[in-house]
This record gives C-alpha cells, sequence and structure tokens, in this order.
C-alpha cells in the first residue's frame, strides 16, 4: 500500500508538472511569452546541494555516466563510460574516465593539471590555477578540454549560477542506489537538467541528468552517482609522476579560443 | 576514389590500432557519421566564447555530415569542430574515424594536416621531450585535441 501511495503521490506530481508545462506553452502562444515555473523551493534545494558541496574538504565518488551520440539519421545512441573523482582540498583532484574507447585520468595538484591516456601512455599538462573550477574553467577555452562531472566543482561558484535558471520545479520522490532522494528539475539556456539529491544531512547530487535542448534530437547525458566523503588517499595520489614509458604531448590550443583572444 | 580503395583504407587504419595500442572506434563495419553529442556538463558554454563555440561549430557540423557521405575528401579543418562545442570529447569514436580514413588517404603527406588516427607500423619516438609518431616517411605530432588525441603532420624533426 504505502508502495501505491507512493506512486500515486509522484504520478501526481508528474502529472502536475506536465500540466505546468501546458499551462506555459498555452500562455507562450497567447502572449507570445514565457511564463516559466520557478518554485523558490527548487532553487532553495540547488542552493543547499551546492553550498553543501563547497563543504567538502574530500570525497570520492564513483559515477555510471552515459552520453548520446546523435547519428546523422537522427537515431540516438548511447555511449556508456565509468568515472570516477577523488578529491581533497588543498592536495588536489584526480578524475578517471574509462569507456569501450578510450580511458581518461586528469590529475590536479594545484600546481599542474595533466591529462594522461593510461593506454595510449600520451600525457600533457598545463600551469594549473589556484582552484579546480578556475584551472577547468581555462583548459576549456583554451583547449576544450572538459573534464566529466566538472560541474561537482561549478555548482556554488559565480560560474554557474542560479539566477541563469528559468524553470525551476521539484518533481517528487526520487531512488538512486537504493537512496532516497529528492527529484528536481531545471530549465536554463540550451539546457535542461534534472538532479536527484540526497535526503537527509548530506545533500549530495546523486542523479545528474543533462538534455542539450539546443540541438532538434535532444541528446541526454546522465550520472548515477555514489558517494563516499571519508576517502583515503595515497599521499601522491594527485601527482601525476610519469611513467617510463609514457609520451609527453602538448595541448593543442582552441581555434575559438584563439580568436577570441585577438 | 572506388569503394574498394576506402575499404582498403579503412583496414588499413584498422590494422593501425593493434600496433599505435588504441584508437577510437571500434570496426570499419560501425563506420557511419554523427552529428551531435550531449552536452557532459551544465556549464558548458562559458562567458565570453559561448557565441563563438556556437555559430562556429553548428555550420562545421553540416559540411562535415556532408562530406563524410560522399566519401570525398574530407576538409581536415571541420574535423576539429565535430564537436559543436570545439575538439571533440569522445562520443563520437567512429566519426573520427571515417574522417581520418578519407584524410589520411588523401592528405596524409600534407605538413600541417591534421588527422584523428595513425596508418599502421608507426614508431613513438621522443625528440626534445616532445613525442613524435614516425609512420613510413611520414612524422606525426600527437597532441590533445580537447580530450582526444590528433596527430599533426609535421616535418622530421631531426
Amino acid at each position: 500500500m504505502t508502495g501505491y501511495s507512493g506512486n500515486r503521490r509522484a504520478v501526481t506530481a508528474a502529472l502536475l508538472a506536465a500540466l505546468g508545462t501546458s499551462a506555459v506553452v498555452a500562455s507562450e502562444g497567447d502572449a507570445g511569452k514565457k511564463a516559466p515555473t520557478v518554485e523558490p523551493a527548487a532553487i532553495q534545494a540547488l542552493e543547499k546541494m551546492s553550498a553543501y558541496l563547497r563543504t567538502l574538504d574530500s570525497f570520492s565518488l564513483e559515477a555510471e555516466a552515459s552520453a548520446d551520440a546523435v547519428l546523422d539519421d537522427g537515431q540516438k545512441i548511447q555511449f556508456d563510460r565509468d568515472v570516477t573523482v577523488d578529491f581533497a582540498k588543498g592536495k588536489g583532484l584526480k578524475v578517471d574516465s574509462v569507456s569501450p574507447f578510450r580511458h581518461l585520468t586528469y590529475f590536479y595538484d594545484y600546481k599542474k593539471l595533466t591529462l594522461f591516456s593510461p593506454d595510449m601512455r600520451y600525457y600533457a599538462s598545463t600551469e594549473a590555477q589556484p582552484t579546480v573550477a578556475k584551472t577547468l574553467d581555462e583548459v576549456s577555452a583554451r583547449y576544450g578540454v572538459e573534464m566529466p562531472l566538472a560541474d561537482l566543482f561549478y555548482w556554488g561558484t559565480e560560474r554557474l549560477p542560479v539566477g541563469a535558471i528559468t524553470s525551476a520545479v521539484n518533481i517528487g520522490p526520487g531512488r538512486v542506489h537504493g537512496a532516497a532522494c529528492s527529484h528536481y528539475a531545471y530549465r536554463q539556456a540550451d539546457v535542461d537538467f534534472q538532479l536527484c539529491i540526497a535526503e537527509g544531512d548530506h545533500p549530495l547530487p546523486l542523479k545528474l541528468v543533462i538534455t542539450t535542448t539546443d540541438q532538434p534530437e535532444q541528446p541526454q547525458y546522465e550520472a548515477r552517482m555514489a558517494w563516499n566523503l571519508k576517502p583515503h588517499f595515497a599521499a601522491d595520489e594527485f601527482t601525476f609522476t610519469p611513467p617510463q614509458d609514457a609520451l609527453p604531448i602538448t595541448f593543442r590550443p582552441m581555434p575559438a579560443a584563439a580568436a577570441e583572444n585577438q | 576514389m572506388t569503394l574498394e580503395i576506402l575499404r582498403t583504407t579503412l583496414l588499413g587504419i584498422s590494422a593501425g590500432a593493434l600496433v599505435v595500442g588504441q584508437l577510437m572506434y571500434s570496426s570499419p563495419a560501425d563506420a557511419r557519421g554523427y552529428r551531435g553529442h550531449a552536452r557532459t556538463n551544465v556549464n558548458v558554454n562559458r562567458g565570453a566564447n559561448r557565441n563563438i563555440n556556437r555559430n562556429v561549430n553548428r555550420g562545421a557540423n553540416r559540411n562535415f555530415d556532408r562530406n563524410i557521405n560522399r566519401n570525398v575528401n574530407v576538409n581536415r579543418n571541420v574535423n576539429v569542430d565535430v564537436d559543436r562545442r570545439g575538439w571533440g570529447y569522445g562520443y563520437h569514436p567512429v566519426a573520427t574515424g571515417v574522417a581520418v580514413g578519407a584524410t589520411a588517404a588523401v592528405t596524409a603527406a600534407v605538413i600541417g594536416s591534421v588527422v584523428y588516427s595513425l596508418p599502421p607500423s608507426c614508431t613513438s619516438v621522443i625528440v626534445n621531450g616532445i613525442s613524435y609518431q614516425q609512420c613510413g616517411s611520414t612524422w606525426y605530432q600527437p597532441q590533445y585535441a580537447g580530450s582526444n588525441v590528433s596527430y599533426t603532420v609535421v616535418n622530421p624533426p631531426r
């Protein structure tokens, strides 16, 4: 019975959300203007999660991630990868991303950021900025390097402002890896995203869904995250020491970044 | 260019995967183009270069698809914009393989041209702290293009 009523509540919430959406569409058609729903509680939940993320001194998470690619004929294909994020404030960050096609490890020790391909043996390093977010910003703008789950280091900073959100809705209860969470849906320019935020004292994102809305096929990215807030890291965990057979290479500057600097 | 030649090229690149140890696609049978990919971060379009990225890459995507379907000489500059955000980020393994096949077959020896995988039988050589791949008489400089590895044809470094 409990399960049923829970389901009914979720369905009701979804229906309400759907009704809200059609109401928005209707008014858009009538007045030619958007009337987005921004629930203050949904914004507060995001802010609470973001603030909590910024308080974490260290964590280790394992994520099952998948991303759509769109074939020429419009068919969407989903590719999976396993991502591990190890972070210790003041010491560094290590992110490992493994798919059948590619294995990449990011090392950041507050001095350098290194990208290493364990199977191809290539590595490249660049000077680090004083924070993870600033470093990721720089390598993204200059070199087009997009670290998986970089958002974890942007939420709660000015680089991912809640002011950009045009719609925020509480969908209802969620469940990820057996843990209860609250499911929220947000919209902003070019992307919709959904979060399932853990209930209780540790409001961590357990699931992230990103829908790319400025492509007609709306491909999606999804990550389900399992968190460990008491990780143990080796002293040299975050510093890349090139193996003997590793091959030093460089990052190619992005064409767009070059144009921007002119 | 006949289909037979194209097939030979693709098989050749497949053999190259064994030598190099890793390529970004699985088999020629999978050869097909991708025209889009999911963003992997909410915070993707950052600040000033937002419009630059969007405008530049949208056009390039169409161009890329068209070239791939016709099996004509792929414009090597288009490859870098396969990903609409700039450099590719790895969810288009097959597309890059195809582009490389066409490009490598036609312009492999052109200094400055860029490919995304190597022909067979290459040797890693480090000169002055920079890695190169020597493939027959052609030298490539591998670099990270975003989170992918690209290979630029260069003059022999020694």
